[in-house]
């Protein structure tokens, strides 16, 4: 689950300036791939979870009535934050039991702050480590583009086989690359072998 | 007929073409179940009873790639042939048209020529086309014709929608891949504009992709389900 994965959020917030507003905002958020749905009713909202297991629901306290968060966590089993939307309006004792609260007048680095904190952070961490293969990386990508097989690898650098599995799945995570082919032209491009030395 | 999910955007007595001026994509909706452009004034449901098209059926998809999610109860409303049909016509239409159509973009874009690259780029490609066509197969190979039976009202042994389910992950992973590989490491010489064109393509056919993935999931397999758990009841009494 380690590639570019979306963030489905689910915004149920009924006045449609919120609810485009934040939704326009979702969508903004550099560097996270956010899906926002917007839904307007409580059966919409039950579908959204049944059919699509968001990430995330923000929600307006008022929606549909009163919106009770333990309540709804009952109802509604799921791994999503519960966001809590306030308004001007909104009373802020509402906002209690929810995992976060955006407020309508929050900057984008606050709501972007406020949204990481949630999320699962296996998409975020990578950003830090991104790219940058170590020496011995490097070493593996090139003996896995000569076609060796991970025992060859291993008996070749002195390693075991479950550390040479290790190395290739840091290696697939950083360069967003998994497939043998992606990983030729990785080592190609950065002149870790030439074209002449793997058979195809 | 009482429509529970009268909240959702389109009914029956919309014009066709209102559809279609609100969200362009729905063209494509409407091709694959067979509904051809040039259809006037008509509203939805008449347009769908000149081409035999199941209305409730379209709708639901309609609506679903509108708002992006299904009514958690939809089943009633689809009629499975309808649903079966889209699906065989959006695999003809990546396997067919849409992945050939880039291939050519591609190709032109990268001038295929000494370069080791560009070379990698399109067996890239061409490895994952055939990694879709695997994946589709199997669906019309396997679980179209496990429903097909299902319909008929026969349950058979081996095999079950739940295998199925959750099958999907891989499809669009691999062609995220592809963009990043790329925009990181296209040789310099590619011809910009052609390359843009295929790039563009690459982007649309993933969300195209999962449009399609997401209508297996979210609409075609609980439909089976339900069917499943009706015909092995209907077999017990």
């Amino acid at each position: 689950m380690e590639s570019s994965e979306k963030i489905v959020v689910v915004v149920a917030e009924t006045a449609p300036v919120i609810s485009a507003g934040l939704t326009s905002c979702l969508k903004r958020l550099a560097g996270m791939q956010i899906q926002p749905i917007e839904v307007h009713s409580a059966e919409d909202l039950a579908d959204c979870i049944s059919t699509l297991s968001p990430d995330l629901i923000i929600v307006n306290p008022t929606f549909s009535g009163s919106f009770d968060p333990e309540k709804f966590r009952m109802e509604h089993s799921g791994k999503y934050g519960l966001i809590a939307i306030q308004s001007a309006l909104t009373d802020r004792n509402v906002a209690r039991n929810f995992d976060e609260v955006i407020s309508i007048v929050d900057d984008m680095d606050t709501i972007r702050r406020k949204i990481e904190r949630l999320v699962d952070d296996s998409s975020m961490a990578r950003d830090e480590e991104k790219e940058t293969l170590s020496q011995r990386e490097k070493e593996i990508v090139t003996l896995v583009v000569k076609g060796m097989t991970n025992k060859e690898i291993a008996d070749k650098l002195f390693l075991s086989v479950h550390t040479v599995i290790t190395h290739r799945r840091n290696i697939a995570r950083k360069l967003e690359i998994h497939s043998a082919t992606g990983l030729t032209i990785y080592a190609i491009v950065n002149h870790l072998v030439d074209l002449s030395e793997i058979k195809l | 007929m009482m429509q529970d999910s009268s909240q959702h955007r389109y009914a029956p007595d919309d014009k066709m073409y209102k559809l279609i001026s609100d969200n362009y994509r729905l063209i494509q909706v409407m091709s694959r179940f067979g509904i051809r452009v040039g259809f006037g004034d008509k509203t939805v449901a008449e347009v769908c009873a000149d081409f035999g098209v199941d209305c409730d059926t379209f709708l639901t998809i309609v609506n679903f790639v509108t708002d992006g999610y299904a009514p958690a109860k939809l089943s009633t409303h689809v009629s499975l042939r309808s649903l079966l049909q889209y699906l065989r016509q959006s695999h003809i239409y990546f396997l067919d048209y849409f992945l050939p159509s880039i291939r050519r973009k591609l190709l032109d874009g990268i001038r295929l020529t000494t370069n080791d690259v560009s070379f990698l780029i399109l067996k890239f490609f061409d490895e994952y086309t055939d990694e879709v066509r695997v994946h589709m197969g199997y669906e019309e190979e396997t679980v179209f014709k496990y429903v097909n039976e299902l319909m008929e009202g026969r349950v058979p042994d081996g095999f079950h929608i739940s295998t199925y389910s959750r099958h999907h992950e891989q499809v669009g992973a691999k062609l995220s891949e592809l963009k990043g590989i790329i925009l990181k490491y296209c040789p310099q010489n590619a011809e910009i504009n052609l390359l843009n064109a295929a790039l563009y393509d690459i982007y649309r056919c993933e969300q195209e992709l999962e449009s399609h993935c997401r209508v297996e999931d979210c609409i075609f397999v609980p439909s089976i389900m339900k069917l499943e758990k009706e015909v092995s009841s209907n077999g017990k009494q």
